[in-house]
């Protein structure tokens, strides 16, 4: 057999690869539950089953999907335009750092509370993005690649967290625990059903997929974004500034992913503490490659993720397996995610 | 030390031949190299020279025919195949890496040579030829002149050299380097190692060659001894002057009609800086409506930066581009669109075309700014759809499929569909770089038509080509660049294919007088 190039990439084959990757994926895990003696059924069961047969299962999957979706859009508009943004997760971080701190310096039970809510959303977006902003201006103004840039200020920015968190914004009455005070219940977001931990969060990521569709599809944006992914020449000779959409896409995708940092900050975990992410801003590109950079794909590649870490923190429960079986879940996933990209472009032939 | 008097030909070919698809790139060639001799490979852009050489070299397959070697047929499969045999290639772009020392590439070249056989064998060779390299400088810190020296040097360490094969070899060195080079080679040739010198600079292959082999459309069109020849029957080797004929018939009538037209176009003083390629040096000229405005010259004289400036990618002084009296040198594309102006840049996949996107967002990509089509940053795919599908239609673009992608199209179709996509609302102006390079001819026919009966409606059309016979056909003036320098610009007579040959080769002086 050998490999041949196809005219065109295949439709067909660009809709199955996914699925293909995915049962692979399921199968090498099952194959590997089995080697260390647990029956495979019973793993996948416990994995991705059990976590959202009820109704508090399908809220923590929803709380699980908001970081993801929101970082994910940001990188799907990147990605669109051939930015290959690897630093949505020091994006994040800078959006939990600044916004929390701001949060933080409006902590009270009283007051507009609802307004320094948002004041302290508005500035973890605000924060992503300038951190976005460090990639945009390296890679137009001085040709720097953006992957090294952003993967580079990922740990600047987790540094930094880890910093404040240790030192300015170490709570004064927490033993001496690199944490911050716990936000006041005011200062937290509202939940999308009393009783449960999904928030209004999780509708703010469906929302910003919305708008990334419609943007991508409708909207002359949208269209310049698609035309400097594929040719930056074909965009000079359009007329078009292709910096600007740099800029664009970079300073999207920081506040997303800023947004979702913020989010988590003043969502489920109330305060900062140096666990705010399980890596959410690269798990985010699996899943924009899993869903295939479609809207509808993202949701259900979100999903899918969002339910590895749970399921993975429930195996950790039940059967003592380690957590990051979730991670290597996620591993495997891409691994056969890309092997399989390959039929997209190519077809096996037999050796004649 | 002449060693042709007795003994088989060092390389013979007998009806060696190469098509891409329908195009013939080299026709039943048939030649024969004698040990020791200087021989230069003629002809004009695509004539075939380089396809030739990468048959030479085993970097291409031949369909037909047969390469006999030393008096024995042999198949070359491969460079390396190539190299056994004893064949050295020169690339026009260098094949060595800068990053590496001049060790190193010779290494990574040769290898199985261990390090201290390297080093003699290097000693050898440069003590022989008196060439100055330092084995252990980085490719990097030389000059072009001395990653040429590295690449011949490295040819003649080959464990067997017979024939080298230089592509272009001149075209990136000074003139001193230049003399060297030839000195060098005639060494070489000396010692029984046969050249073949390809080349387009007439007075270079005079001083260095004892024969030409001229090549025309992909055929032997001469095999020439250069002693007591002129430059004249050379360039008439290279040029089809077939066409030169029933071109006049067709320039006669626009000709006539541009007595009565007004001028619109006017370049003055255009000059501009450009990376790699040689930049413009004040360049002038104008054009009235209904010109069909030719540009030739040998590939790097300039035409990038040409391209780029009449299309408005690259800015200039505002005042070096007039239309109409106004003054557009620092408009952008944009802004030039808007007043009528289009282009068709020489890359149609990549440039003039998104290669991934489909032929609706290709369309769209030049019409962004019709409020039919874009409104206040929001696209109507559905009229876009059908201007596209019309468009398809009356070009008679032959698609796979509606929704295919630009690089699912062939170059001819593409071309096609780019062409009618800038003829759409009758620009004012229209600027195209070798619109018809690698089209089938019944594309090509289609594309002159197009743009013909857009001069004939008024627009100006400005054609910047490599292939004189496009000129030939189309144009009603034409001049040259040589070195970033426009000639003339002087309608096309029976005798003006040599002279504008001559202008090529920045021999402008002479015939002016």
């Amino acid at each position: 057999m050998r490999l041949e190039r196809r005219s065109a990439s295949s439709l067909g084959w660009q809709l199955l690869s996914p699925l293909i990757a995915v049962t692979l994926a399921m199968l090498t895990a099952s194959a590997l539950f089995a080697a260390l003696g647990h029956a495979p059924l019973q793993v996948l069961e416990l994995l991705f089953i059990a976590p959202v047969s009820d109704a508090y299962g399908l809220s923590e999957l929803a709380l699980k999907m908001t970081p993801l979706l929101l970082c994910a859009t940001g990188l799907a508009l990147c990605f669109r335009a051939g930015v290959w943004n690897i630093g949505a997760e020091g994006q994040y971080l800078a959006g939990c750092l600044v916004g929390g701190s701001v949060a933080l310096a409006l902590n009270s039970p009283d007051g507009p509370t609802v307004w320094y809510l948002c004041s302290a959303v508005v500035a973890g977006a605000a924060g992503g993005a300038v951190w976005a902003a460090a990639v945009a201006l390296l890679r137009t103004r001085f040709h720097c690649s953006e992957v090294l840039t952003s993967i580079m200020l990922n740990y600047v920015a987790l540094y930094l967290l880890l910093w404040a968190v240790g030192g300015p914004l170490k709570d004064p009455a927490g033993y001496s625990f690199p944490e911050s005070a716990l936000l006041e219940e005011a200062m937290l977001l509202p939940p999308l059903v009393q009783g449960y931990r999904a928030h209004v969060g999780f509708a703010a990521s469906l929302l910003a997929l919305a708008v990334l569709w419609t943007v991508v599809s409708r909207t002359l944006l949208g269209f310049k974004i698609s035309v400097v992914g594929d040719s930056q020449a074909a965009a000079r000779h359009a007329g078009f500034s292709e910096h600007r959409v740099v800029w664009t896409v970079l300073l999207s995708c920081g506040a997303l992913a800023g947004l979702a940092g913020v989010m988590t900050v003043t969502g489920p975990v109330g305060q900062l503490t140096p666990h705010l992410s399980s890596g959410y801003g690269f798990t985010a590109i699996i899943v924009v490659f899993l869903g295939r950079f479609h809207p509808l794909g993202l949701l259900l590649a979100a999903a899918l993720l969002a339910l590895s870490f749970i399921g993975g923190e429930n195996l950790q429960i039940e059967l003592g397996l380690p957590k990051s079986i979730a991670l290597m879940f996620q591993g495997l996933l891409l691994f056969f995610l890309l092997a399989t990209e390959l039929l997209t472009h190519y077809r096996l032939v037999p050796r004649e | 030390m002449n060693k042709n008097a007795s003994g088989p030909p060092r390389l013979e070919l007998i009806g060696l031949s190469r098509s891409f698809g329908a195009m013939r790139a080299v026709d039943a060639v048939s030649l024969a190299v004698w040990p020791g001799e200087i021989c230069a490979v003629l002809g004009e852009n695509g004539a075939g020279k380089s396809t030739l050489m990468n048959l030479l070299y085993g970097v291409l397959t031949a369909d037909d025919g047969a390469m006999v070697w030393n008096g024995r047929e042999v198949m070359v499969s491969d460079p390396r195949a190539a190299q056994a045999l004893g064949i050295g290639m020169v690339f026009q772009h260098f094949s060595v890496l800068e990053t590496m020392t001049v060790e190193d590439n010779i290494a990574l070249a040769l290898p199985g040579l261990d390090p201290k056989a390297l080093q003699q064998r290097f000693s050898t060779i440069c003590d022989r030829y008196r060439l100055a390299l330092d084995l252990d400088a980085p490719v990097r810190d030389l000059s072009v002149g001395e990653r040429q020296r590295l690449e011949i040097v490295r040819c003649l360490m080959q464990p067997k050299i017979e024939l080298l094969i230089l592509d272009e070899p001149t075209s990136v060195l000074t003139p001193t380097e230049v003399e060297q080079l030839f000195g060098l080679l005639r060494e070489v040739a000396a010692d029984g190692c046969s050249v073949l010198f390809i080349s387009h600079k007439l007075p270079e292959v005079f001083a260095l060659c004892s024969r030409a082999l001229v090549l025309r459309r992909g055929a032997v069109s001469g095999d020439v001894p250069l002693e007591g020849a002129d430059q004249d029957l050379l360039l008439s080797l290279m040029m089809d002057r077939g066409a030169t004929a029933p071109a006049m018939s067709v320039t006669d009538s626009p000709k006539k009609r541009q007595h009565r037209s007004r001028q619109r176009l006017r370049v003055q003083n255009l000059s501009a800086d450009c990376a790699l390629a040689p930049g413009l040096d004040a360049v002038s000229f104008d054009a009235c409506e209904g010109d069909i405005i030719g540009i030739a010259g040998v590939a790097g004289s300039g035409q990038d930066g040409l391209m780029a400036a009449l299309s408005g990618e690259q800015l200039s002084a505002p005042e070096s581009i007039q239309w109409d009296g106004s003054n557009l040198g620092s408009q952008g594309i944009r802004e030039r669109r808007t007043m009528g102006w289009r282009s068709l840049p020489i890359n149609r996949l990549g440039h003039a075309a998104c290669p991934a996107l489909n032929m609706p967002s290709n369309f769209l990509l030049t019409h962004m700014q019709n409020e039919r089509f874009v409104r206040r940053g929001w696209i109507h795919w559905r009229s876009i759809w059908e201007a596209t599908a019309m468009l398809v239609k009356a070009a008679d673009v032959r698609m796979t499929s509606p929704v295919a992608s630009a690089n699912q199209l062939s170059g001819g179709t593409l071309q096609k569909f780019i062409v009618a996509r800038e003829l759409m609302d009758r620009p004012e102006l229209l600027c195209c770089y070798n619109p018809s390079w690698g089209v089938d001819p019944g594309a090509r026919t289609a594309i002159h038509d197009a743009l013909r009966s857009a001069a004939a409606a008024g627009s100006i059309v400005i054609v910047i080509s490599e292939d004189l016979d496009e000129l030939i056909e189309l144009c009603t003036r034409v001049g040259a660049l040589y070195q970033g320098r426009l000639s003339r610009l002087q309608p096309l007579g029976p005798a003006s294919v040599e002279t504008l040959g001559r202008w090529m080769t920045g021999q402008e002086t002479e015939s002016a007088a």
